[in-house]
């Protein structure tokens, strides 16, 4: 579908890349409109929305109060009634205030309801580390939605998917939690111009290509992980990255047909340790790629705990590029 | 907070070492109830609490030497509102090894307050002062003070004896359990004193409280330097728990990869990766006999490939089998004192001859022959097995396996897996016989007796008895191959338990065998005779058929074990070779 990929080198930041494809979508069909805390008037927290109510009017960019619990009970209502919502909170940790609205409303309707219809909201989530945003403020947290049958679940890591994954998202009938990463907002890279570049779920994408060890990483971690491929490289460890994009879909196939040529596998994420998707990938691939394994499948991960506010003790505890080249030296051990 | 403190546990001691704890951190812990051991060069004791609630810290871990005095651990008590106070003594439960002072507490300095309430009752605040009269013993109730070793106005530490007292028990130093001036002695010597009454008064500068103990509140006292007693804490919980599973430090990968290698040490199994496993079964390779050169000494795939790759011993010394197998017994050796002037034997020098050197492989296999024949008592016993069923169970595998792509199976492994199940059942079979113990191995290795151009050799399939039928064949057929190509590797044939020859194969209608040293047992595999054999059809009546028979051989040493032992064991495998579905070999 990427196939404008080509047409252009035109480089434009994450934020950027996502407001083109709200803006893309809400042209393209008139079902889709927006609603959040300060996305219209004040273009969203993050500047996410900016000039989008300009363009689409205040019926379909819609201001609301401080209520998620209302942002996404109301659009899973207006999905309900034939339209398309697209709704923001401010913050990820915030789809607790909402937890009845999206593991409730929008994962199980559909099923529980005979499949008379589909629930098609997105919920963009404003996640991850920012640098200092306190414990309530930063958390990853795509592992429980992965958990809940019924989401989709995408984590874009460049521009470029940013925008074709929100794409996706936008045309697929399902609810999608979008975890947009705070951290990324600001990073640029080159995103086609084209009005139908979109990343289909369950495409995984190899970010670089190695022989000796797979990383698989989303996010914010997945730069960080290119980082040490390249810090490894001179040590004799020829890193293949794989950023998944979507966790549900997961694209285990990419994932163990590379580590049946690496006979390696690490998970990099900043969600804590503890039955993060590290886990489930490692049961996946130990369950249909165990006699490619030279070693245990590994993981990168960041602490169990709360994070601190404060921005310095805040990286300690999420995954570094050094100390994901320390677990890759480690594991050659074995 | 409290503390409870190392107590004096003999005149001299003045220290011990943490040898356990007992309880842990979170712990509920009662007064008089051991918290931890502690051993000393004149004892080794429990210690027990002096304070009721739950251990905070404990402030030494375990080999840790504590100085009589210090605080071992720290107790929160469990509702300080309703606590006794602090510096009461512990009516301490049966006092352990002849304590001269029972363990004592003081506040924790770090509690300060900066509540400026006087706390609620009277005593609490004197009790940070005074230095009570301890229990010494269970049935100890006073004592008489019989001098006084501290004078008001001395300063005193904590663990200073400020007294003597004596009881009907024993008679013991008083030592201080608050730091500061001695203030007041509040008994006189010769007087009695009652278990739990303020002895002494010490406070930071020898002056008395504003109100004497045990009276009114000690509004005066001097906060700074006398350690006193916390606010009552606030409403909600004061036991303090773990946190649930918050774990802030870095995870540490090389602590973990190391853990990892360790577990290899404690599994008797060839340790080998996942994917090493996988490609020393597709190369039949045997990873008992691989070298591991990964972590902790696991195998990787490189040495699975090295190994099946080496290249055959120097020709001049190829390996010695353990034991050679079967030749037939008749084998002559040229007696010594028989030979003529020549060399030949005595009326053979007009015979025509060839002198044909004998290579090393033909001599190890003489000495291993004529030793094996002259220490074991062999014996053989034998049985008919009918192969009819396993010829169609043979015939549904190897199908199968055309279809894949892969080699037929020949009766061989088939025999072997059945003979290998049996040995389980059976297990001075699969044994060394050593006059004084027999040694039963703890898994098979099979000998297989292998003809090659360069002579007869037995390389062994370690661990056998947990291979299926299909890893049994494919593993005969790479030893087979590895020694016709001349790469058997040192390893190949180490540590045999029992063998299996199978002359049949060139065409041998009974198969007895020279035992495999220092085996007990070996199995001889003739050829399959198709015979007239009497069956018993479906409706019960008897009929003659032909059916291919197989006359098992099993040749034992009736040193290790008797007629009988060996006979059971293989009239096991016939079972099993007559009962067999595919499953069961597998």
């Amino acid at each position: 579908m990427s196939a404008a990929a080509a047409t252009t080198d035109r480089v434009i930041g994450y934020s950027r890349a996502i407001n083109e494809a709200l803006a893309e979508e809400m042209r393209r069909d008139e079902r889709v409109w927006m609603m959040g805390q300060d996305i219209g008037r004040l273009g969203g927290v993050f500047g996410l929305t900016r000039g989008l109510l300009d363009e689409f009017g205040p019926m379909r960019v819609r201001d609301t109060a401080i209520n998620e619990t209302f942002i996404v009970g109301g659009a899973a209502g207006a999905a309900l009634a034939g339209t398309i919502p697209v709704v923001e909170l401010q913050f990820a940790d915030f789809l607790f205030t909402a937890a009845d609205e999206i593991f409730h409303k929008l994962a199980k309707w559909r099923y529980m309801h005979g499949g008379q219809f589909t629930m098609p909201v997105v919920v963009r989530l404003p996640t991850g580390v920012v640098g200092g945003a306190g414990a309530e403020h930063s958390q990853s947290l795509e592992t429980i939605a992965m958990h809940v049958a019924g989401l989709k679940v995408a984590v874009p890591a460049t521009p470029s998917d940013a925008k074709g994954l929100l794409k996706a998202a936008i045309r697929d009938p399902d609810p999608v939690l979008f975890f947009e990463h705070k951290g990324l907002y600001r990073v640029k890279g080159p995103v086609p111009e084209s009005d139908e570049h979109v990343v289909p779920f369950g495409s995984a994408r190899i970010a670089r290509p190695g022989s000796d060890l797979t990383v698989v990483a989303t996010g914010l971690m997945v730069d960080r992980a290119l980082a040490a491929a390249e810090q490894l490289a001179p040590q004799g460890i020829d890193v293949e990255v794989i950023d998944p994009r979507t966790l549900v879909p997961l694209d285990i196939d990419t994932i163990v047909s590379s580590v049946e040529r690496t006979h390696r596998l690490m998970v990099v994420h900043e969600a804590s340790r503890t039955a993060g998707f590290g886990a489930e990938i490692a049961a996946q691939v130990h369950e249909r790629a165990f006699f490619a394994l030279d070693a245990p499948v590994w993981r990168v991960c960041g602490t169990d705990t709360p994070l601190p506010q404060d921005p310095d003790l805040e990286q300690a505890c999420i995954p570094s590029t050094d100390e994901i080249v320390t677990a890759a030296l480690a594991l050659a051990a074995i | 907070m409290a503390h409870v403190l190392m107590p004096r546990l003999g005149v001299s001691v003045t220290e011990g070492t943490v040898s356990s704890w007992l309880k842990q951190v979170g712990d509920p812990v009662e007064v008089g109830e051991p918290i931890c051991e502690v051993a000393t060069d004149k004892v080794d004791t429990e210690i027990e609490s002096t304070v009721a609630g739950v251990l905070a810290e404990q402030l030494y871990a375990v080999d840790e030497v504590v100085q009589v005095g210090e605080p071992l651990a720290t107790v929160t008590t469990a509702d300080e509102s309703s606590a006794p106070a602090p510096a009461e003594p512990a009516p301490a439960g049966p006092a352990p090894v002849e304590p001269e002072q029972p363990p004592s507490i003081v506040p924790d300095p770090a509690s300060f307050g900066d509540d400026p309430e006087p706390p609620p009752a009277p005593a609490v605040a004197d009790a940070a002062h005074a230095v009570l009269m301890p229990r010494l013993g269970v049935s100890v109730t006073e004592g008489t003070v019989s001098s006084w070793l501290k004078q008001v106005g001395d300063p005193v530490e904590v663990g200073e004896p400020i007294c003597e007292v004596a009881t009907d028990k024993v008679d013991t130093e008083i030592e201080s359990t608050v730091a500061g001036v001695l203030a007041e002695q509040r008994y006189a010597e010769g007087e009695v004193v009652q278990v739990g009454e303020p002895l002494a008064v010490v406070t930071a500068d020898g002056a008395l409280p504003a109100a004497p103990p045990a009276a009114a509140p000690a509004g005066s006292r001097s906060a700074a330097a006398v350690p006193t007693r916390p606010a009552p804490a606030p409403a909600g919980p004061t036991v303090p728990g773990q946190p649930a599973r918050v774990d802030p430090s870095r995870f540490d990968h090389h602590a973990a990869v190391q853990r990892a290698l360790e577990t290899i040490v404690r599994t008797a199994r060839p340790a080998a990766s996942p994917a090493a496993r996988h490609l020393a079964a597709t190369l039949g390779v045997d990873l008992a006999s691989v070298g591991g050169t990964g972590g902790g000494g696991h195998v990787t795939r490189d040495d699975v490939r090295r190994h099946a790759e080496q290249p055959a011993p120097a020709a001049a010394a190829p390996m010695p089998p353990r034991g050679p197998a079967p030749v037939p017994a008749s084998t002559p050796s040229p007696e010594p004192g028989t030979t003529g002037p020549d060399g030949l034997p005595v009326g053979y020098e007009d015979v025509p001859y060839d002198a044909v050197p004998t290579s090393r492989i033909r001599r190890v296999t003489a000495e291993h022959m004529s030793r094996s024949r002259r220490t074991a008592a062999h014996m053989t016993t034998e049985v008919d097995v009918d192969l009819g069923l396993l010829t169609e169970v043979r015939a549904r595998l190897n199908t199968q396996r055309v279809a894949q792509g892969r080699a037929k199976l020949s009766f061989l492994p088939f025999v072997a897996r059945a003979a290998c199940a049996a040995l389980l059942d059976h297990p001075d079979l699969n044994a060394t016989f050593e006059t004084e113990r027999l040694l039963r191995w703890g898994e098979v290795n099979l000998g297989i007796a292998v003809d090659t151009p360069r002579g007869l050799m037995v390389p062994v399939l370690r661990g056998a008895e947990r291979m299926t039928v299909e890893s049994l064949g494919e593993g005969i057929a790479d030893l087979a191959g590895r020694l016709r190509d001349g790469k058997p590797g040192p390893d190949d044939f180490r540590a045999g338990t029992f063998t299996i020859s199978n002359p049949g194969s060139v065409g041998a209608v009974s198969a007895p065998a020279i035992i495999n040293q220092p085996q007990v047992a070996i199995l001889g595999m003739p050829t399959i005779q198709r015979r007239p054999w009497v069956v018993t059809m479906a409706d019960g009546q008897e009929s003659i058929a032909i059916r291919p028979i197989l006359r098992l051989a099993l040749t034992f040493d009736h040193r290790a074990v008797d007629g009988a032992d060996a006979t059971r064991c293989l009239v096991d495998i016939r079972r099993r070779l007559e009962a067999w579905g595919v499953d069961e070999y597998r």
